[in-house]
């Protein structure tokens, strides 16, 4: 694929998502700038696609473009029929484009459906009578300092103009043009030409001009004032593409002239009579292109990074290259047989040194990586919009925290747990519209979907206000299920009922959905949690609601383990299950029903003893056991083992080759004296018991 | 060749996208004293509008067309009265 075709989708995805994600506010709030995206953004598209032979393409984004058109210009409302037809059409584009990125046309059928979707397009976008726009042009803001430049003779022509011609407006148009507006083909002597009823013009460098030799064509450097007799409306259609550019003000009699009909008899020439100039890049003798915008808008394949934080590795990178640099002159001082335990200091000092780089280095690295959580939360209003719109269930989505930054495979893991779980609760958590009302609770349905982040930790809550889980039921249907003995029931505390429903016997619709509410997908959540590292909690409330957090590792790269003794082996334990270690007399171990408890300030739990688990014989004559107490699935597990020792930072490497299955190893590490440490599942390791 | 050079004095004809910066700066750095003749252009993109203004170089003659020579006078020094 060459280089136009990859960036062309890449861009495409991008407008895409920009356009759905505007027109859903559109319709939430009727922000006109949020209709001006869409209608950008399709525009966008539109011309992009017309580099290349997909013309179905282009007809359905001229036919959204037509009916965004008629929304825009007031014509009609935009009404949900309509914003199904878009968001179809989008949709539409996206599969195509999907299509297009490994295919060198578009399917066979694209031509049909495009003329179908343009054809149910164009429909809607005939549909009502234009109404007639009477809106008149309202101030924006005080006139512009520029003002002070417009000449004596030219201010009192206008004034006559105005003052002859009451019904006119006259606007003073400050416009900005982006400094790189040229690489994006625009060219604001033409946006400028286009300003109707144009009076009077001045453009302005926003600095003042380098010598000859320093000068930077390509970096747009002027500003345009202009006073112009027009419309807001006729504006607005000048500087579609570049409203952030652009300010006016309707100009009033006396900003031009003194009240008593009087010239101003005194002119200052202002030369820089700009408030506040924009920053603008300092024009540079090269002609390079301009950086990237340094968004990180979710490409699969592609990541983007904000170049500090590239600039960040080199940074690091020159300090290891000096770190790098002692070590030879440490190596001749040892070829000189001096003082080995001096030599023996300044290893270590180095060592210091590496260590702290390498922390570095690996911290620089993980920023890299970091994506805000937002790229995945963006496709859930969409989701939220049509679920709710197909059940007749009104839903408000709220979302917070999207800024907050994990591991891309992290953030990119989230989305389809996420779609699954936004699914159950409207599926079946939110109640019908006859049951809420019942109920006596609001009409709409909320779902609030927060992030945050800890130092090692991102925590994912999805709540609803929904009916909340039948726990007996769900309970009734895992005994039913045979995935729990019908004798275990009684003794569940309720976080274990509840977490019946990520079991696999449970989650299929049939099984759950007519008695908990629950199921559909849950086991692909619990297995996406599980696959991070990460813990999943659910909480309910029958009548008020449901909350599922979970919380995932913010990196997956490096993990932090607990490294603890097993017969004379050492194993690893994942420290995010790991709540507390202590060391327990065996008269404290008490035995109910054959199996070990362990009771720790009032609570009770399962005592299992790792060689046990591991097959490696028992301590009989042992007086005590060193116990970690993990948390599984949210209860508490004490797990005896021999001794303990440190906790330590490691890079696991996934089992492979004839290992790779067994799934009560999580990887393995290398430990500094060359000893490969096993990392052990114990969530696995106990259901393979 | 909307860019072109003829003894001390560049002209500049037809449409001048904005590529046509470069030879205009280049013409201009090369001899900052050249004259410029713009009476047969058609436009201007706003590149070379930075250019001229920058160098301020004697304008000889503005372009013919109407809407485009409205546009040149307000954004550029007038040319000398002949």
């Amino acid at each position: 694929m060459t280089e136009l075709r990859t960036e062309f989708v890449d861009e495409c995805r991008e407008y895409l998502v920009a356009a759905s994600e505007a027109l859903l506010q559109f319709e939430e709030d009727a922000d006109r700038a949020a209709l001006h995206e869409v209608f950008r953004s399709v525009h966008t598209i539109k011309g992009a696609a017309g580099l290349f032979e997909i013309p179905a393409l282009t007809t359905v984004t001229h036919a959204a473009e037509d009916l965004l058109n008629t929304v825009r210009e007031g014509e009609q409302d935009l009404h949900p029929a309509l914003a199904d037809a878009l968001l179809a059409a989008l949709d539409q584009v996206g599969a195509w484009v999907d299509h297009f990125e490994q295919h060198p046309t578009l399917p066979d059928d694209a031509t049909d459906r495009a003329e179908a979707l343009a054809v149910h397009i164009r429909s809607l976008a005939a549909a009502p009578p234009p109404q007639a726009d009477a809106s008149a042009p309202t101030p924006r803001s005080a006139p512009p300092g520029w003002l002070e430049a417009v000449s004596p003779d030219d201010r009192q022509r206008l004034a006559t103009s105005l003052r002859h011609r009451p019904g006119r407006t006259l606007f003073a148009v400050t416009y900005t043009p982006d400094a790189h507006c040229f690489f994006s083909g625009g060219d604001p002597m033409l946006v400028v030409a286009d300003v109707p009823g144009r009076e009077w013009l001045r453009a302005e460098p926003r600095t003042p001009w380098p010598s000859l030799v320093d000068l930077d064509p390509f970096i747009c450097v002027l500003d345009f004032q202009l006073l112009a007799f027009t419309t807001a409306e006729a504006l607005e259609d000048v500087f579609l593409y570049a409203e952030d550019e652009v300010s006016w003000t309707p100009v009033a009699l006396h900003d031009l002239v003194e009240p008593d009909d009087e010239p101003p008899t005194e002119q200052v020439q202002v030369v820089q009579p700009e408030p506040a100039p924009p920053p603008v890049a300092e024009p540079t003798p090269s002609t390079d292109p301009p950086e990237p915008p340094t968004e990180r808008r979710g490409s699969h394949r592609s990541l983007k990074v904000e170049v500090e934080r590239i600039d960040a590795l080199m940074d690091l990178t020159g300090e290891l290259t000096v770190a790098k640099n002692a070590l030879p002159f440490l190596a001749r001082k040892a070829a000189a047989h001096t003082d080995g335990q001096a030599l023996s200091r300044e290893i270590l000092e180095q060592h210091a040194r590496i260590h702290r780089l390498c922390e570095e280095f690996q911290a620089a690295v993980m920023r890299l990586r970091m994506m805000a959580v937002g790229t995945v939360f963006s496709r859930l209003p969409r989701l939220v919009r049509d679920l709710s719109r197909k059940q007749s269930k009104p839903v408000r989505l709220e979302l917070s925290g999207e800024e907050t930054e994990a591991d891309k495979t992290v953030v990119e893991s989230l989305g389809e747990a996420l779609v699954h779980l936004v699914r159950n609760a409207i599926d079946h958590g939110i109640e019908p519209l006859a049951e809420r009302r019942a109920a006596g609770k609001p009409e709409e349905g909320t779902l609030r979907l927060s992030a945050t982040s800890t130092s090692d930790e991102v925590c994912i809550t999805l709540a609803d206000d929904g009916r909340g889980i039948d726990q007996d039921a769900v309970v009734a249907r895992a005994i039913e299920r045979g995935v729990l003995s019908a004798a275990d029931a009684p003794g569940l505390s309720r976080q274990e009922a509840l977490h019946l429903i990520f079991s696999p016997g449970l989650s299929t619709a049939a099984a759950v959905t007519d008695v908990s509410g629950r199921g559909v997908g849950m086991d692909a959540v619990r297995a996406m949690v599980h696959r991070n590292r990460g813990t999943i909690t659910v909480d309910s409330e029958p009548g008020v609601g449901t909350t599922i957090t979970f919380r995932l590792p913010l990196s997956m790269a490096v993990s932090h383990i607990l490294v603890v003794d097993s017969d004379g082996q050492p194993f690893g334990l994942p420290m995010e299950a790991v709540r507390e270690t202590l060391k327990v007399a065996r008269t404290d171990i008490q035995t109910i029903r054959g199996e070990a408890v362990l009771t720790l300030r009032e609570q009770t739990m399962p005592l299992l003893y790792l060689r046990s688990l591991l097959d490696q014989p028992a301590r009989p004559d042992a007086t005590h056991d060193y116990v970690v107490v993990l948390h599984i699935h949210g209860s508490p597990i004490a797990l005896a083992v021999d001794r303990l020792f440190e906790g330590m930072d490691v890079v696991v490497k996934p089992l492979a080759g004839v290992m790779e299955g067994l799934s009560a190893y999580r990887g393995t590490t290398m430990l500094g004296d060359g000893q490969v440490l096993l990392i052990l599942d114990i969530a696995e390791l106990i259901r393979c018991r | 060749m909307p860019v072109t050079l003829d003894g001390d004095l560049i002209a500049l004809s037809g449409t001048c996208p904005v590529q046509d910066a470069e030879p205009l700066l280049k013409l201009l750095q090369e001899n900052p004293s050249r004259s410029v003749d713009m009476s047969s252009c058609q436009h201007l993109h706003a590149a070379l509008i930075q250019v001229l203004r920058c160098a301020a170089p004697r304008i000889v003659a503005h372009p013919d067309p109407l809407p485009l020579r409205a546009l040149t006078l307000a954004v550029l020094p007038a040319a000398p009265r002949t």
